[in-house]
């Protein structure tokens, strides 16, 4: 009985988790409009960085397999400089966990609910998470095996809802690169690298349960090629609806640009769906950074990671609300404070400078084992 | 672990939670027109058209309440009115559904901007309803006027501009983001459509314009208003908007085209070619010769005769090969006509020749892109028209060519 | 014409013989020969049907002879058994020797239709279609006799599950009837029936069928283990059952599936699941249960594919609407005017102009009411039935509109809701969504859409979240297994269906080896 009770995460699931993670927020703020009308292009150059990253990440977890990052931090450093190590990384997932909150409650109060509080919202939501949580990342895999189709059909038709609607510009794309390479690699480095693609970091925590280890290189590779390409997709689909000067000051460009849909006179004003798909993945984003949190704590703690769920979630609620004054606070740390101060350490620093100690220590026991 | 608490706490939420955003249908007033004029006092004059919703519904028909009502306020800002309407007005107002956007000519003078950006920031408008300027009278005495088969007047006007679209073009097609897309882009000078009041204002206003068969007054579309940034400075006529629009999206129009020389000949004499023209295409170009940019319009489509008062013999190749030739010297023509008048008399590009400009030539267009209007009205205009004839309905010959000719 | 008639027609039938008797037993490897020694047949006898409850082998002397009489005590008239067979058998005192078995038959059961079986698959077979079975030691072939079905009371249509096409049989409340009425349809030697007694005062047998070749072991000893716990003073339906063998009881969704159809059940033995019959209930319970089960009529396979895959489809969008329409109204209606064109606005604001409730007050008022109705017309003596739908409908619909107490439109919205939740083929599982509407309409007036995709979400963490028997309960689709996906969403033809579902993990995986499509016969010279 129990071989079949106990259930490791697919990896037809991890694809989907990182499918939505990375789309998640990323599809619906404007991102990489320093590029202009080569946004697009900027985020297929930063897709292809991301695909380095996604395999630096495994690299990083294969040298030590069956172990987390949180674990190889410990095996590094020791028990205290890694303990410390990894109470900087559960506030950072913390903080990340509850700005991407943020970005959710405010797309919310400024487009459907503009008399209810924030903190509603952010409750609300956490609630989900919580309870989502609570049950384990397999419910987390599961529950987004059954809303794939929906998320993923949504954002493809939009895109072609948009089309028929007659709003399409192709002509906005134009001129390709009309200013060189020079903006492209500004939108590139380092706002489109660290976000969406290096927040992957959040995924190492993740990827040592999967049901296959060894196959999950394909599959993380293969994920962050698919969302680059709906990425792309978007960001084409928001250019040509809304033009690039429309596109640079709307707050949600997704939203906006399926406001302009129109079909049969029936079916128009669906920004709702929009709302849907940011809302999952939201869901999943926020989950995966607070599961990466609770994996720490459960490291640090030694109890079962449900028994922090609920005080740990009631924290970035807390956070989320209290993160920024306004929005242009939010969005501003969100563009510049956050990507340099936070992201680049986090995400590529202090794993870099773990790995050759990593390496060493893993010589060492491969050594030691011959 | 205890989950009791936790159980709690999400219930007591659902009981504490207000309903911040709720609004029961019957508190709502919809709101299908806005019309905004020079105030008296104040900077604005806000008037707004509500549907009164009860006479549309089928078991209270024969009630003889009017089919909307409108109210009028001033103040400063559009933002604030919207939100003190209720001096006058029971209900609260929603905008999603508001149809047409009337603004007066001497606001429209003035400049837009000001008010427009509430409109664009604001999540309740959405980017459907019709931007109109009004000639002659206030735009408030439009949202007053009715119509038998659409009672309220902004869900006539928009109904008509969309047919008017489909069927002959003369109808900028012009909406928020577009007109907001164009005020911000150096290369194009924003458009809206014109309309005008034929009979009495007065009249119009009281539901009884509804029982009379010649309708004492009407809304009647009058071309389209012609910007400078977001001043209004200029407007086209019917024939002018509509090949103004053929530069942009047309899809439909119908054509008379005279089919024999006779310049001197007047109108009335004349004998046409009635064509109708679907599935046009327009390509514009700038080009650059020794220099000095060319602006090139490409016309292709497909055309049918719906009606011909020519003996020619429509059987022949030869007379479609003429007629063709005929048709395409006269849309060039026309729409030569129009983009030279829109260039001497404003001198604003409204066509969007800089946008296509700046894609086709990047770097010689952020030359010129600050005083980009200046280079417009003076360019070369070369139209190119490519409409194919196609068939001519369920005759062959024309009757007209086997009447005996009499002398 | 003639010619090429008769290949096609040979062909099929040597299709057919082979896919039956012999090749099923070849499969299962069992004895081929019948032996001389009648203890050697008993031995494999028994080890073919062990642990079968019904399944009887009676030491006899005839003619002075030892010898074995065999039959499955379900599937025989125990009556006939023991006048004319047993009693035939014993009084004879003459201890008269017979050559053969025909001979014995006229000596002894002269009036019985008779069969002498010379291998050991047709003693088996004839076992399981219900015959009694006499070896006697020394001999070569065994007698078998055909007695006749038990008497029983008169079967009749399923009450809960009707269809159009399809058998009308369905299960009463005698426990042997009910096993009957499954082994009739499934001759498998490895069908089993085991029997547990439950209660400490009603003692209700208990039996779980199942296929032993097929099932999972796994979750054989788990539902053993399970129903082995049961413990309550009396059990008197099989709803007592399930509520202890669940997963889990705080949902709102059935955890075990039920059914009044042994056409059902067999389809779900075949599947790898097991059956559970309680004395004294029609309704038998299979387990472990998908939340898909509930979304297949056992008449999705009498009829052609596409029209069950098309049915397939509008009882999963009549779920939803059953689930989400009011709560959809309510949400539109009250927060997001936007969504809806300005002229059906306009329509349904002026029907609702007068009205004196808020929407959910509104709904509430008109789903209560219906819940009601519908309780009553349930609990009703059949001939006051009709008087509450008249009232009903009246009260509901016309009343109501016309005293301006509720909008036309809602009355349109509830009515449809109320028929959409009639489509579910078995009708526990249309409670979940009754009790479920209740809450998504509650959540939809605090927070509109948003609440009511807060709702979904939340439902199907929780669906994810169940299982049964440890088969996560949206087994196909969550985890996806691609391979199983021909029976959920749309039924493929049933000749193509020829793995049984992996997420049950079945001892043999595969139902059909052979490749048989059909079509029409091959041209004359194309036969190579």
């Amino acid at each position: 009985m129990k071989n079949i009770l106990v259930e490791k995460l697919s990896l037809w699931q991890l694809f989907i988790l990182i499918f939505i993670f990375e789309i998640g927020s990323a599809a619906v703020v404007s991102t990489g409009n320093d590029a202009k009308q080569d946004a697009w292009i900027a985020l297929g150059v930063a897709m292809i960085f991301g695909l380095g990253i996604g395999l630096f990440f495994h690299f990083l977890l294969s040298r030590a397999p069956g172990k987390n990052l949180f674990e190889i931090f410990q095996l590094c450093l020791g028990k205290w400089m890694g303990g410390a190590l990894i109470i900087m990384y559960i506030l950072y997932f913390i903080y990340i966990a509850s700005r991407v909150l943020r970005d959710f409650c405010e797309l919310i109060t400024s487009f459907i609910f503009e008399q209810t509080p924030v903190e509603f919202v952010a409750i609300t939501m956490v609630v989900v998470i919580i309870y989502m949580l609570y049950l384990g990342i397999e419910v987390m895999g599961r529950t987004s095996e059954i809303f794939i189709p929906y998320f993923f059909s949504f954002i493809i038709i939009i895109g072609i809802a948009v089309f028929i609607s007659g709003e399409m510009e192709f002509t906005n794309l134009l001129p390709i690169l009309g200013e060189g390479i020079k903006p492209v690699v500004k939108a590139v480095f380092p706002q489109l690298l660290t976000f969406p693609f290096g927040e992957l970091i959040a995924f190492t925590l993740i990827i040592p349960y999967t049901s296959e280890f060894k196959k999950s290189k394909k599959i993380i590779l293969l994920a962050v090629f698919a969302s680059g390409l709906i990425l792309i997709y978007n960001a084409i689909l928001q250019i040509a609806t809304l033009g690039v000067q429309m596109r640079a000051r709307s707050n949600f460009p997704l939203l906006s640009s399926a406001r302009e849909i129109s079909l049969l006179e029936f079916i128009e004003r669906v920004d709702l769906i929009v709302v849907f798909i940011v809302m999952y993945g939201i869901i999943i984003k926020v989950g995966v950074f607070f599961y990466g949190a609770l994996k720490g704590l459960e490291l640090l703690s030694k109890r079962p990671y449900r028994m922090h769920v609920v005080p740990l979630g009631a924290i970035i609620t807390f956070l989320s609300v209290k993160i920024s004054d306004n929005f242009a606070e939010h969005i501003e740390e969100g563009l510049i404070v956050v990507p340099m101060f936070l992201h680049i350490p986090f995400q590529f620093i202090l794993p870099l400078l773990i790995l050759p100690i990593l390496l060493w220590k893993t010589k060492k026991s491969k050594e030691g084992r011959e | 672990m205890n989950r009791k608490p936790f159980l709690l706490l999400v219930i007591c939420m659902g009981f504490l939670t207000g309903c911040w955003d709720r609004v029961e249908l019957n508190d709502i007033s919809i709101v299908t027109g806005l019309a905004v004029d020079k105030g008296k006092e104040m900077k604005y004059k806000l008037t707004v058209e509500i549907v009164n919703a009860s006479q549309f519904s089928k078991s209270q028909m024969g009630g003889e309440a009017s089919p909307a009502i409108t109210y009028s306020l001033e103040g400063n800002s559009v933002s604030e009115l919207v939100h003190k309407m209720n001096i006058g007005i029971t209900r609260r107002l929603i905008f999603s559904h508001t149809r047409v956007l009337y603004i007066g000519e001497e606001v429209a003078k003035e400049g837009v901007l000001e008010f427009l950006d509430y409109l664009d920031r604001s999540g309740q408008f959405r980017n459907d309803f019709n931007i109109v300027i009004t000639q002659g009278e206030k735009a408030e005495v439009f949202t007053k006027i009715t119509y038998p088969v659409q009672k309220v007047p902004s869900l006539k006007m928009h109904k008509q501009t969309q047919s008017f679209i489909e069927e002959w073009g003369g109808d900028p097609g012009v909406r928020l983001t577009d007109f907001i897309s164009a005020v911000t882009s150096l290369g194009r000078n924003p458009v809206a459509a014109a309309i005008k009041l034929k009979g009495d204002p007065k009249k119009g206003s009281s539901s009884e314009n509804n029982q009379s068969l010649d309708i004492e007054s009407l809304v009647e579309m009058n071309g389209m208003a012609v910007f400078q940034d977001d001043k209004l400075v200029g407007f086209l006529d019917l024939t002018d908007t509509r090949n103004y629009y053929w530069t942009q999206e047309l899809k439909n129009t119908s054509l008379s085209v005279p089919c024999a020389k006779q310049d001197e000949a007047k109108s009335r004499d004349q004998l046409f070619n009635d064509l109708r023209v679907t599935e046009t295409y327009t390509q514009l170009k700038v080009d650059l010769k020794s220099g000095r940019p060319v602006l090139k319009v490409k016309i292709t489509g497909e055309t049918r005769i719906e009606a011909t008062q020519c003996p020619d013999d429509i059987t022949k190749i030869e007379t479609y090969n003429k007629f063709e030739k005929q048709t395409n010297e006269f849309v060039a023509n026309e729409i030569q006509k129009t983009i030279e008048k829109v260039q001497e008399e404003y001198g604003a590009d409204i066509f969007g020749f800089g946008e296509v400009f700046n894609r086709q030539h990047h770097k010689e267009y952020k030359k010129v892109e600050k005083n980009w209007d200046e280079v417009f009205a003076q360019a070369e205009v070369e139209v190119e028209s490519d409409l194919h004839l196609r068939r001519s309905g369920i005759r062959a010959k024309s009757f007209i060519s086997e009447i005996p000719k009499q002398d | 014409m003639k010619l090429f008639g008769s290949t096609f027609l040979r062909k099929k039938n040597k299709n057919r013989g082979k896919s039956t008797e012999e090749e099923l037993f070849q499969q299962q490897d069992i004895t081929k020969y019948y032996s001389r020694q009648v203890d050697e047949n008993k031995k494999h006898l028994g080890e073919l049907f062990k642990g079968t409850f019904d399944f009887k082998c009676e030491s006899i002397k005839i003619g002075g002879l030892k010898g074995y009489i065999t039959y499955i005590s379900t599937m025989i008239n125990k009556n006939e058994l023991s006048n004319r067979v047993l009693q035939a058998a014993t009084n004879r005192q003459t201890d008269q020797s017979f050559r053969d078995m025909v001979e014995m038959r006229e000596l002894y059961f002269p009036s019985i239709d008779y069969k002498v079986s010379k291998n050991f698959h047709q003693v088996v077979w004839s076992v399981l279609n219900g015959e009694v079975v006499i070896m006697v030691d020394g001999y070569m072939e065994a007698l078998t006799l055909d007695i006749g079905l038990p008497q029983q009371r008169a079967i009749s249509e399923p009450s809960t599950q009707t269809i159009i096409r399809g058998p009308k049989e369905g299960f009463v409340e005698a426990l042997p009837v009910n096993i009957q009425l499954v082994r009739k349809r499934l001759k498998n030697p490895r069908l089993r029936f085991e029997v547990f007694q439950i209660g400490s005062d009603s003692k209700t047998n208990v039996a779980l069928g199942y296929i032993n070749d097929i099932v999972n072991e796994d979750l054989l000893c788990e539902v053993r283990e399970r129903i082995n716990k049961v413990d309550v003073g009396a059990l008197l339906d099989s709803g007592n059952v399930e509520e202890f063998i669940a997963d889990k009881s705080f949902t709102p969704f059935p955890l075990v599936y039920n059914t009044e159809r042994p056409d059902s059940v067999c389809g779900h033995l075949l599947e790898g699941k097991m059956a559970i019959i309680v004395d004294g209930s029609p309704f038998v319970l299979t387990v472990p249960t998908l939340f898909v089960d509930f979304f297949q009529a056992s008449e999705d396979y009498y009829q052609p594919f596409i029209m069950a895959s098309f049915v397939r489809m509008v009882r999963y969008s009549s779920f939803m609407i059953a689930l989400l329409l009011p709560s959809l109204y309510v949400a539109i209606s009250t927060f997001h005017h936007e969504l809806m064109p300005t002229q059906l606005l306009i329509s349904i604001q002026a029907q609702r102009e007068g009205v004196p409730f808020p929407a959910v007050i509104e709904i509430m008022i008109m789903e209560l009411s219906f819940e009601v109705l519908r309780e009553a017309g349930v609990r009703m003596p059949r001939v006051v039935g009709q008087t509450v739908s008249i009232v009903g409908a009246l009260v509901i619909g016309q009343a109501a509109v016309e005293a301006g107490l509720v909008s036309n439109v809602l009355v349109i919205v509830v009515a449809f809701t109320a028929i959409a939740s009639f489509v579910s083929p078995i009708y526990n599982f249309s409670i979940a969504t009754r009790l479920l509407r209740f809450v998504v309409i509650f959540s939809a007036s605090f927070m509109g859409l948003y609440g009511v995709l807060l709702f979904l979400i939340m439902m199907v963490i929780h669906l994810v979240s169940l299982r049964s028997f440890g088969i996560p309960y949206l087994a196909p689709v969550a985890p996806f297994r691609p391979k199983d996906q021909d029976d959920v969403f749309i039924r493929m033809p049933i000749w193509k269906n020829k793995k049984r579902p992996s997420y049950l993990y079945p001892k043999t995986p595969v139902r059909i080896k052979d490749q048989y499509k059909p079509g029409p016969p091959k041209p004359m010279g194309d036969q190579r």
